[in-house]
């Protein structure tokens, strides 16, 4: 049991995975989909990065110019591939943004049920 | 590190910071409007700031992460202070309505306007249009 | 004990922009977890990531939704109710999740497979004798792993392209809504003014003295603004920072500008043809200098053989690749606001 509170970091993971997945599963408003879509990416960022810390360790930048001992650095390679993540995050963002605008052009509203209702008239 | 007076006044501007910022945060949550949250929060977060830059300059001595720290400083200070000006006023171009003596406290639909206000805004409400 | 401090702000943060009914407050509150997982990763000491996370998160991302909230004029969430089935299947992951902890590492631990493997020593050893950086992140995005970067700069630059494809419309027919609008949006309240509208009814005319503030503020404040978008991109070698993080502080500088100044002025300045060109001349930049390492006799985008010296050839190399990186951010992020204001113009 002590175990699993010495993990404390990966609930503070799951809570918020949780949290963004029944969001984009429930709610029904399209921006508040995509909030919780990047609810849901920025958790995976914290679980990522929270593992590349190591005890007593600090930022990974050279001292020194590169000579002599250095210092305990963190793991610097999951920070690498956060980065990449958190830049498509944001173009994934803008392109769902703009399908938000363009359905809100074509229907008029941007409640998931009212235009599925659309819809069904439609067709 | 031992107790010099530079630590000492590090610390004082520190404490006087984070009051300031306590402050603000007391203020944004019990004031009953939003112009004046907007006091509470863009003056004493500003000034807040302001004094716990200055406590880290102190404590860095002069040196290059001095200069950065108060060009941080002044830029955060003229930015906090305009966008507070403009959110207020965006608010009250918008007809967001103050809070006048007689309301329900902690009135929470901004837009509406209560009894005791009639007559003093329709006085407000004219020099707006002028 | 202070670690759970932020964490614990975050859940209560995150559970809070998705119970909350107004979705100017969701946005907003969104903002302020995006800057508190921010200084998250500055606790951990992921200081790339974390100027990455707060140029990106809580800047860029809230302009746009904000934006976007703006233009579709809806306030309130619909009526809200409880799905069960969704929360069953949210609970049923997280008890899944949690299961498959029990094997994961401690937080902190030195000795777990990702902190030894051989390649993070490598990468920390040969960052400064092969690439020249004394930024490790910067290193390795940038030379050892550069083709994972190469093609994220293209992502990037296929969002701005999806954002043109999308949003511009030539030829607009009149009365292509064929369904009945529900006028779920009849509600008193209006999102507040985000200086996007160009409306002349607004008592911008009557203020005009009363503007000097937000024009002479901006006048001083954009210059600076960018020469730390050029120092950010240029000084990714030496300390936190790169080519993403000076590209999106370029790219707000415009959009500071155009919400300031009114969308006609920014024009001026940063066309949209010009904007358009400098989206791919970014990613045409990176892979050009692939090219000419090919020519110069070496692997694609093998910087040591750019010039004699392979250390500072490698320096070389990676500035370039940095202000293509840079180049490519900045257009993409004046895309992704022009794409989406102008919209006005056509309506």
């Amino acid at each position: 049991m002590i175990e699993l509170l010495a993990k404390y970091n990966y609930w503070i993971v799951i809570i918020l995975l949780t949290t963004g997945l029944y969001g984009v599963m429930a709610r029904q408003n399209l921006i508040k989909k995509i909030i919780g879509l990047n609810v849901f990416q920025t958790a995976v960022l914290l679980f990522y990065v929270s593992m590349s810390k190591i005890e007593g360790g600090t930022a990974p930048i050279l001292i020194n110019h590169g000579h002599g001992p250095q210092p305990l650095f963190d793991n610097p390679l999951p920070q690498v591939l956060m980065l990449t993540a958190i830049v498509v995050g944001i173009s994934t963002t803008a392109v769902a943004l703009t399908f938000v605008t363009l359905i809100h052009r074509e229907y008029g509203t941007i409640e998931e049920d009212q235009i599925l209702e659309l819809n069904k008239h439609n067709d | 590190m031992h107790m010099d007076i530079r630590v000492i006044l590090t610390g004082l501007f520190l404490v006087i910071g984070c009051f300031l910022f306590l402050v603000a945060s007391i203020g944004v949550i019990r004031f009953p409007d939003f112009f004046t949250r907007m006091h509470a929060a863009g003056k004493a977060d500003s000034l807040g700031q302001a004094c716990i830059i200055i406590g880290l300059m102190i404590y860095s001595g002069f040196t290059q992460v001095s200069l950065k720290l108060l060009i941080i400083m002044i830029t955060i200070f003229i930015i906090n202070t305009t966008a507070t000006h403009y959110l207020a006023k965006a608010a009250f171009m918008k007809g967001v309505k103050p809070w006048m003596k007689g309301n329900k406290y902690g009135e929470t639909d901004p837009f509406a306007v209560s009894s005791a206000a009639n007559v003093v805004g329709k006085k407000t409400k004219a020099k707006a249009k002028r | 004990m202070t670690d759970l401090a932020i964490p614990l702000f975050l859940v209560v943060c995150g559970i809070a922009v998705l119970l909350v009914k107004d979705l100017m407050s969701s946005i907003m509150i969104f903002s302020v977890y995006s800057l508190m997982m921010a200084i998250e990763w500055c606790r951990l000491n992921a200081v790339d990531v974390a100027i990455t996370e707060a140029a990106v998160g809580a800047g860029i991302s809230t302009v746009l939704f904000l934006v976007i909230l703006g233009r579709t004029k809806s306030v309130d969430e619909g009526k809200k109710h409880i799905n069960i089935p969704a929360l069953l299947v949210a609970l049923g992951v997280a008890a899944v999740l949690l299961y498959g902890t029990m094997d994961l590492p401690h937080l902190r631990d030195p000795n777990i497979a990702p902190n030894t493997h051989v390649v993070t020593p490598y990468y920390l050893e040969n960052s400064y004798e092969h690439a020249g950086q004394l930024n490790v992140v910067a290193s390795i995005l940038a030379y050892f792993r550069g083709y994972d970067t190469l093609f994220e700069t293209t992502v990037v630059a296929t969002a701005g392209f999806c954002l043109i494809l999308l949003l511009r419309v030539r030829n607009k027919k009149p009365g292509t809504l064929d369904s009945q609008k529900i006028g779920v949006t009849a509600n008193k309240k209006t999102p507040a003014s985000i200086g996007v509208k160009p409306t002349a009814t607004f008592p911008d005319v009557l203020d005009q003295d009363k503007d000097i503030i937000k024009r002479t503020v901006t006048k001083l404040l954009i210059p600076f603004i960018q020469l730390f978008g050029l120092y950010v991109i240029v000084h990714g070698e030496l300390g936190p920072g790169g080519g993403f993080q000076g590209g999106v502080i370029l790219g707000v500088s415009i959009i500071v500008y155009s919400l300031v100044f009114g969308f006609d002025e920014a024009k001026k300045r940063m066309s949209v043809k010009t904007k358009d060109l400098l989206v791919s001349s970014g990613v045409l930049l990176y892979g050009g200098i692939g090219v000419i390492a090919l020519f110069m006799g070496g692997n694609y985008l093998q910087y040591g053989v750019l010039l004699p010296d392979p250390q500072f050839a490698s320096v070389v190399g990676i500035m370039g690749i940095e202000i293509g990186v840079g180049i490519t951010v900045a257009a993409v992020m004046m895309t992704l606001f022009y794409e989406t204001v102008r919209i006005d113009a056509n309506d």
